[in-house]
């Protein structure tokens, strides 16, 4: 297991590299002089000359990505804000928690409600409760996150006034994000779940099991449960990721400080530094996420499991032998 | 005798159009289903709105009243005024027009893009599908949504670069799924045959690769619209996608949020105007699938 974690990681770092690449490069040809943006039109040119030799906008753009990823691979610095002065880096690790906070408890909520929903639908499948469940999930799956966030604050911080509209403080402040940022993943996962499950349902070897005589309960948590689950812990990968890029938009309603926030401002004042050092970053939490999903995933199919356990044991027994 | 090649005669006719009866049949499929009816009888009644609507109003989308700001919805205006009097039923309905266009254009981009990338991929193999493939997981490496604000800040905000930015953004996805079918269809011994009747590889994979693996494709073509159309929303709620006075669905919320408080109907419109069109394509996409699966068919 082991090593299939390290084969991963070592896969990554190409990955983030051309991540980096790309984003730098797009920055790099957007139109547009950063120091005159960022100063001002009153700027003379002695202070836009000094602006451009400070940031090292007067180097040709190979020097300037050279730069840039030696920087970022080996201080982690993701250079200076052009609107601040100050470092990406701290910035983005003073806001990055709030992000993947709501992004986290976001999938949590999703897979905690989604999934025991999409199996109970399953099992009373075509029934009300399947047909109901259904018709809800599909209602959610439609809409989208920052309009529940807007609803949501409507009714229960205008009308009811029991959760707070804003604020990142106390514990309260993350319910009302986190709901609307995972209700649409939880009507996902929930249908995802449901079909996964009906398909493993059908098939030969349950009836085989239901036809020995075993109680039905322990066909679906002992047979239906294991094999039906495998295709829906890598669909969880994939909502992490958009509750990742929903929690970007939500926290902007919530007036949270987080990444989303900062990158929207950073976007708009042209504060390319920012911009790339968030979205390098975002792309490493996300890219770490989905090796740890897998890893679950391995370590939930047998057969995956079974390709690098197994390799170990034949080797012991290759020299035993 | 005669009979028999009266017969044979019968069952050449039937399938000598083959490719249309796959469509008429699907279709009837579709049709049968309540879900994907409802879902075109939702689209069909918006594009009727957002055509005889701003036709029929005394308003128009961008025409400003001082002194009927901020009404709550009445007669005279069914979904309200915004803070400056402009009506919201002929604002909401005038925005679908750049709701829908955007989820059909950068769906089309991102379909154009991905048939072309999965099928060379997918047909090529070897280190061709390889470096596709590397070049997709860099663009999947972080979130849709975050791809298309970079490419929107990259670009501008307008229309048109809305419309490119989620273009691109979508079409890493329909890659993957194309190429995936390409590569069942490759080892198919159709081709095999083609290749050694000496076809030349464009004809191939045009004629031989394609139609037998877009199926798929159809149902994908369907949600991505709808996602695609959610997208340009959210872009333009935080200010990145379509600018006001535009009055696109996304860029309304963004301006009824701060009146969220007292005027909530400013909020409410657009929002269900977003999440019925994503429900319709969402539906219509269920039905499509049911209908070219036959493993559900059943």
């Amino acid at each position: 297991m082991i090593k299939y974690i390290l084969k991963r990681l070592v896969v990554l770092i190409p990955v983030l590299l051309c991540v980096a690449i790309l984003i730098f490069t797009l920055m790099f040809f957007i139109p547009g002089d950063v120091a005159v943006l960022t100063l001002g039109s009153s700027a003379t040119q002695a202070e836009i000359d000094a602006f451009n030799q400070a940031y090292g906008l007067d180097q040709p753009y190979l020097t300037r990505l050279g730069s840039f990823l030696y920087n970022m691979v080996f201080h982690l610095d993701f250079g200076n804000s052009y609107t601040y002065g100050t470092s990406v880096m701290s910035d983005i690790l003073a806001r990055f928690p709030y992000t993947v906070l709501i992004a986290f408890v976001s999938t949590i909520i999703s897979t905690v409600i989604g999934i025991p929903l999409g199996v109970s639908c399953a099992v009373h499948a075509n029934k009300l409760f399947d047909r109901i469940s259904m018709v809800i999930t599909l209602l959610f799956n439609s809409i989208p996150g920052f309009w529940l966030a807007l609803l949501l604050i409507q009714f229960f911080a205008v009308k009811l006034q029991i959760l707070p509209s804003y604020g990142f403080e106390t514990w309260q402040c993350y319910v009302l994000p986190c709901v609307a940022n995972a209700m649409a993943s939880v009507a996902a996962l929930a249908r995802q779940t449901r079909a996964s499950m009906l398909e493993v349902i059908r098939s030969d070897y349950v009836t085989t099991a239901r036809a020995k005589g075993l109680k039905s309960m322990r066909v679906l948590y002992h047979h239906a449960l294991p094999n039906g689950l495998i295709p829906v812990v890598t669909a969880v990968g994939s909502h992490f990721s958009a509750l990742l890029g929903g929690a970007i938009i939500i926290e902007t309603i919530y007036s949270i400080p987080g990444l989303g926030t900062y990158m929207t401002t950073a976007i708009n004042k042209r504060d390319y530094p920012s911009v790339q050092g968030s979205i390098v970053f975002i792309a490493l939490v996300q890219s770490i996420m989905i090796i740890v999903i897998d890893v679950i995933y391995a370590m939930v199919d047998p057969r995956i499991k079974d390709q690098y356990s197994g390799g170990k044991k034949k080797k012991k027994e290759a020299k035993a032998g | 005798m005669s009979k028999n090649v009266k017969e044979n005669a019968a069952v050449i006719d039937t399938s000598a159009p083959k490719r249309e009866n796959q469509i008429l049949a699907t279709a009837k499929i579709v049709l049968k289903n309540p879900g994907s009816v409802a879902g075109i009888i939702m689209i069909a009644l918006i594009i009727i709105a957002c055509v005889v609507v701003p036709l029929v109003s005394p308003y128009t989308y961008s025409q400003i009243d001082p002194s009927h700001a901020l009404q709550a919805p009445s007669l005279a205006h069914p979904f309200g005024t915004d803070q400056y009097g402009r009506d919201v039923l002929v604002r909401v309905t005038y925005g679908a027009r750049y709701t829908l266009s955007i989820g059909v254009f950068s769906t089309l981009i991102s379909v154009v893009l991905g048939v072309l990338v999965g099928a060379i991929a997918g047909f090529f193999g070897g280190w061709i599908d390889n470096l596709f493939m590397r070049v997709l997981d860099v663009i999947q490496a972080f979130p849709q949504l975050l791809m298309a604000i970079t490419l929107s800040a990259v670009f501008g905000t307008g229309f048109d670069k809305t419309i490119i930015a989620i273009g691109i953004t979508g079409f890493p996805a329909v890659a993957r799924m194309l190429r995936a079918n390409i590569l069942t269809v490759r080892r198919q011994e159709y081709i095999e045959a083609a290749v050694t009747i000496n076809c030349n590889t464009p004809r191939i994979i045009m004629q031989h690769a394609l139609p037998n693996a877009v199926s798929p494709l159809i149902v994908q073509i369907a949600m991505d619209i709808a996602r695609a159309g959610m997208t340009a929303a959210a872009l333009s709620f935080i200010g990145l996608g379509v600018q006001e006075p535009t009055p696109e669905w996304g860029a309304l919320l963004s301006a009824g949020r701060s009146f969220i408080r007292d005027y909530s109907y400013l909020c409410l419109f657009p929002g269900l105007a977003i999440m019925l069109t994503t429900l319709s394509f969402n539906l219509i996409g269920d039905g499509l699938r049911d209908a070219l699966d036959p493993k559900l068919r059943r």
